[in-house]
C-alpha cells in the first residue's frame, strides 16, 4: 500500500472512531475455545437438528420460536418436539390459548398425554404468569405457547407482555425447560412487521427462531397425506442462522415426521 | 397438528349445485377450495340430537389444508380441523 | 447477497429521537476542539445550507442563523450504533460497519438465501432496528457492498431496494459518480473529462481508466460496473455489558451515586440473564467535573448476574471512592462474560420423572385457587376410532397432589 493511501486510510479510521467509538472498527478474531455443549432436545428431525448450528436441537433455558402461515407443519413440529422431550420423563405443557388443542393429532405424533397438562389461561398476561410458575417450579420439561397472536389480544397491550416475558427469562435461564412460542403468521409476507405491534420484544428475547413454509403436498391416491416443509433458521444466537432444512410430515394413522 | 374446533368455527361458504365447496371465509379472509381430498358423511345419535354432516377434507389455493363441514340439518357450514 | 442499512445524518436523527421538538429544525451539533467549536454532525437540512461537519461553528452560525446548534452527545450516538450493530449481529457474524462521515452504515452478509428469503430477511432487520431504536434505515441489496451502498443511498427511509444479481451494472450506469469513494482531485478530473455518471465511467476500457487514474481508478472502475468482491469482515461482539448514566448537574453524594449503581445493577442484571451469562469483572468509570476521570475495577471470585450480588459489589467499589469533585457522568461495565449455562446440565441429570411431577402437582391448588379450575386440564383419549373428532377425547379437571 502506498504511503498516500495509508494516511489516507488511518484518517478515515480516525474519523470514524472520534465518530463511533474506537470499538467500531475493531476487527478482532473470535477467540477459539473448545466447542461448549448447550443442553438441548432433538426436534425429532435428524436434518433440522443438524441446521441448528452451535445446538443440535431446541436449547433448554431459552427462548425458540416458531412461526409460519397455517398448514406450514408449525405446530406439528412443536407437538414433534414435545414428543421428543417426553421419554425423559418430563410432563409437557401446552398453554392452549386458542381452544384449538387437538389431543388426537397429539397422540398421534407421540405425545404421551399422561405426562402432559393442558393450560387454558384466560388472557396473555395470566398464560406468562402461569408460565413464569411453572418454569419456576421446575417441573415442566417443554412448555409450548400456542399462539402469540392470543397472547398480543390481551388488553394490557403489548409492552406489559413485554415486560412479563422480560421477567420469565431470568427465571428460564435457571431452569432445564425448552420454552416454545408459536407465531402463526398472516396470509403473504412471512415476516410482516403486522405480526409484531411495536414494543412486543419476543423476537428480540428468542434465542431461536425458525420459519416454517410448506411446500408440496404428499398425495396417496386423491386424498392429502401429508405435506413437506422447509424450515428457515431465522436466528439462531448460538449458532449461524440461516441455515435449512426440509422436513416431511406425513398422517396415516400415526404422524410421521422425516427429514428429507 | 391439526387445529380443531370441538364444535366447528362458523364459515360462509360458496358452492355448487351439488353443494361442493368452491369457496369459503375464515377470519376475514376468502379461501377458493384447491381439491376436494375426501369427502365423507356422518349421521349418528338419531336417538338424542342427530348429528347429521358432510365432511370435506380439502386443499385450498392459499396454502391450507382443512377439514369443513355443512350441518345437514341447518344447511350452516363450519371449519372443523386445520392441519399445521 | 450483501444487506447494507444506511441511517443518513445519524447523529441528528438520534438527536431527534430523544427531543421531538427538534424534528424539522436545521440541527448543528458542536462540539469543543482545541479550544474552538466546530461542527460535528448536521441534519439533512442543515447540510443544505452547506453546513458540513467540521466547519467552525461560527461559520455554520452565519450559513444558517436559524438552525438549532446543541452540543453533540457522541457517547449516545456510539451506544445507539452498537445496540444496531449487536441486532444485526444476532442474525449473522459478518457485520460490519461503514465508514461515513453523516450516515450510520452497516453491511451485513445474509449468505445464501432464496432471493424472497433474502428481501424478507431484510426487510425484518429493518422494522427490527427502528422498533428497537425507533429510527428509520434505508436498506439496500446487491451481492456486493458497493451496489448495496448506492442501492440503500437511492431509496427512501424504511424502504428496502433489491439488485438482483446480474442487474448490478444497469442499476448503477445512470446514478453519478458522487457515489462513489473519491477525493477533491478526482472528482475534478472526473468532472474535465466529462464523467458524471457511473455508466460513463464504466464504459470505458480497463486498460485507459488504468493508464489515466491508477490502481485506484481501477477500482473505482470495477465498482462502477458493480463488481465489488470485498468480503463483509466479521465484527466482533463485544463481551461485555455497559450501562451510562449522565448527569445533569455534577452530583458528590454518595447516596445518591450508591442508588444509581443498584438501578444500573438491575439493568445489568436483566442483559446478562438474557445473554445466558455472568460477569466476572465489574468496572465503574467516572468522568469528573474537574475534566479528571476514574476508574475503578473489582474481579470476582465467580461470575454473576445475579442484581444482589452486582448491586453488592458496585455498592463496594462507590464506597472506596475518593472524589475531589462532582461526577458528571458514571459508567459501569460488566466484563469477562462467562456462560453460566453449564450448572443446568447437573440440574436436569438429578431430575426424574416422579420428582417433576411432584413439583408440578404441587404447585397446582395454587395456581387452580388464582386463576381457576377451568384453566387446568387432563386430557384422555376416549375413542380414537370415533367419526367425530370432538368425540376422540376428553378433558378432565386437575387436583393437585
Amino acid at each position: 500500500m502506498s504511503s498516500k493511501k495509508r494516511k489516507r486510510l488511518a484518517a478515515t479510521v480516525a474519523a470514524i472512531q472520534r465518530r463511533w467509538g474506537t470499538k467500531a472498527l475493531s476487527r478482532g478474531e473470535r477467540t477459539l475455545r473448545p466447542p461448549v455443549e448447550i443442553p438441548h432436545i432433538s426436534t425429532s428431525f435428524p436434518s433440522l437438528d443438524q441446521a441448528l448450528a452451535g445446538i443440535g436441537g431446541i436449547p433448554r433455558g431459552r427462548l425458540t420460536e416458531l412461526l409460519g402461515a397455517p398448514t406450514s407443519g408449525m405446530a406439528t413440529l412443536a407437538l414433534k418436539i414435545m414428543a421428543s422431550a417426553q421419554p425423559d420423563g418430563q410432563t409437557a405443557v401446552y398453554v392452549d390459548l386458542g381452544r384449538t388443542f387437538d389431543p388426537d393429532y397429539a397422540a398421534r405424533c407421540g405425545v404421551n398425554l399422561a405426562q402432559f397438562l393442558l393450560v387454558r389461561p384466560a388472557n396473555g398476561l395470566e398464560a406468562l404468569e402461569i408460565g413464569h410458575s411453572l418454569i419456576a417450579s421446575r417441573g415442566a420439561g417443554v412448555l409450548v405457547f400456542d399462539a402469540v397472536t392470543h397472547l398480543l389480544a390481551d388488553p394490557q397491550g403489548a409492552q406489559a407482555l413485554s415486560m412479563a416475558l422480560r421477567q420469565l427469562l431470568p427465571v428460564l435461564a435457571k431452569s432445564p425447560a425448552v420454552l416454545i412460542f408459536l407465531t402463526p403468521l398472516q396470509f403473504g409476507s412471512a415476516m410482516s412487521a403486522a405480526n409484531y405491534p411495536s414494543g412486543f420484544a419476543l423476537p428480540h428475547y428468542a434465542t431461536l427462531r425458525l420459519q416454517l413454509k410448506k411446500e408440496k403436498w404428499i398425495h396417496k391416491g386423491r386424498d392429502v397425506r401429508g405435506y413437506q416443509a422447509r424450515v428457515l433458521v431465522l436466528k439462531n444466537k448460538l449458532g449461524q442462522a440461516g441455515r435449512q432444512a426440509t422436513i416431511a410430515i406425513t398422517f396415516n394413522g400415526v404422524v410421521r415426521g422425516d427429514s428429507t | 397438528m391439526t387445529r380443531l374446533w370441538s364444535t366447528g368455527t362458523s364459515i360462509s361458504v360458496q358452492s355448487d349445485a351439488l353443494m361442493t365447496p368452491l369457496t369459503f371465509t375464515w377470519q376475514g379472509q376468502t379461501h377458493r377450495v384447491h381439491k376436494i381430498a375426501k369427502r365423507w358423511r356422518v349421521d349418528q345419535d338419531w336417538w338424542q340430537q342427530r348429528i347429521w354432516r358432510e365432511y370435506f377434507k380439502l386443499t385450498t389455493r392459499t396454502g391450507l389444508l382443512v377439514i369443513i363441514y355443512r350441518n345437514l340439518l341447518t344447511g350452516n357450514w363450519y371449519l372443523q380441523r386445520l392441519y399445521d | 447477497m450483501i444487506a447494507c442499512l444506511l441511517i443518513p445524518y445519524f447523529a441528528a436523527a438520534v438527536e431527534r429521537q430523544i427531543d421531538l421538538s427538534l424534528a424539522t429544525t436545521p440541527l448543528v451539533l458542536s462540539e469543543s476542539r482545541s479550544a474552538s467549536e466546530q461542527v460535528f454532525a448536521v441534519s439533512v437540512e442543515a447540510a443544505q445550507y452547506g453546513i458540513k461537519p467540521d466547519m467552525a461553528l461560527r461559520q455554520a452560525q452565519t450559513l444558517c442563523p436559524q438552525a438549532r446548534f446543541i452540543p453533540a452527545k457522541p457517547t449516545q450516538y456510539q451506544r445507539t450504533f452498537k445496540e444496531i450493530l449487536s441486532l444485526l449481529a444476532t442474525f449473522t457474524t459478518k457485520v460490519e460497519p461503514g465508514d461515513n462521515q453523516l450516515a450510520a452504515i452497516i453491511y451485513s452478509d445474509l449468505g445464501r438465501l432464496a432471493n424472497t428469503e433474502q428481501l424478507e430477511l431484510a426487510e425484518y432487520l429493518g422494522q427490527m432496528v427502528q422498533e428497537r431504536t425507533h429510527l428509520a434505515p434505508a436498506l439496500g441489496l446487491a451481492t456486493g457492498k458497493f451496489p448495496a451502498y448506492v442501492a440503500a443511498r437511492s431509496i427512501g427511509l424504511r424502504r428496502i431496494l433489491f439488485i438482483a444479481p446480474g442487474q448490478e451494472s444497469s442499476f448503477l450506469a445512470p446514478l453519478s459518480v458522487t457515489h462513489l469513494p473519491l477525493d477533491q482531485a478526482l472528482m475534478h478530473r472526473f468532472r474535465l473529462l466529462g464523467l458524471c455518471t457511473l455508466g460513463q465511467l464504466a464504459a470505458l476500457p480497463a486498460g485507459a481508466v488504468l493508464t489515466q487514474f491508477g490502481q485506484h481508478g481501477r477500482w473505482l472502475h470495477q465498482l462502477a460496473r458493480g463488481s465489488d468482491d470485498r468480503p463483509v469482515q466479521a465484527h466482533s461482539i463485544p463481551s461485555l455489558e455497559q450501562v451510562t448514566h449522565q448527569f445533569e448537574d455534577p452530583v458528590s453524594d454518595r447516596t445518591v451515586l450508591a442508588a444509581l449503581g443498584r438501578t444500573i445493577a438491575m439493568e445489568l442484571a436483566v442483559r446478562l440473564e438474557a445473554r445466558g451469562q455472568g460477569a466476572r469483572v465489574l468496572e465503574l468509570i467516572l468522568h469528573l467535573a474537574d475534566q479528571r476521570q476514574w476508574e475503578e475495577q473489582l474481579v470476582l471470585r465467580q461470575p454473576t448476574s445475579s442484581p444482589d450480588r452486582l448491586a453488592r459489589n458496585l455498592g463496594g467499589l462507590i464506597d472506596r471512592l475518593q472524589l475531589a469533585s462532582g461526577v458528571v457522568e458514571l459508567t459501569v461495565k460488566a466484563a469477562d462474560l462467562v456462560s453460566i449455562r453449564a450448572e443446568q446440565l447437573d440440574l436436569f441429570n438429578h431430575q426424574n420423572r416422579a420428582e417433576q411431577e411432584k413439583r408440578i402437582y404441587a404447585l397446582l391448588p395454587d395456581l387452580i385457587a388464582r386463576y381457576g379450575s377451568d384453566c387446568f386440564a387432563e386430557v384422555m383419549l376416549t375413542n380414537q376410532l370415533a367419526h367425530l373428532p370432538e368425540r376422540r377425547f376428553s378433558l378432565r379437571a386437575v387436583e393437585g397432589r
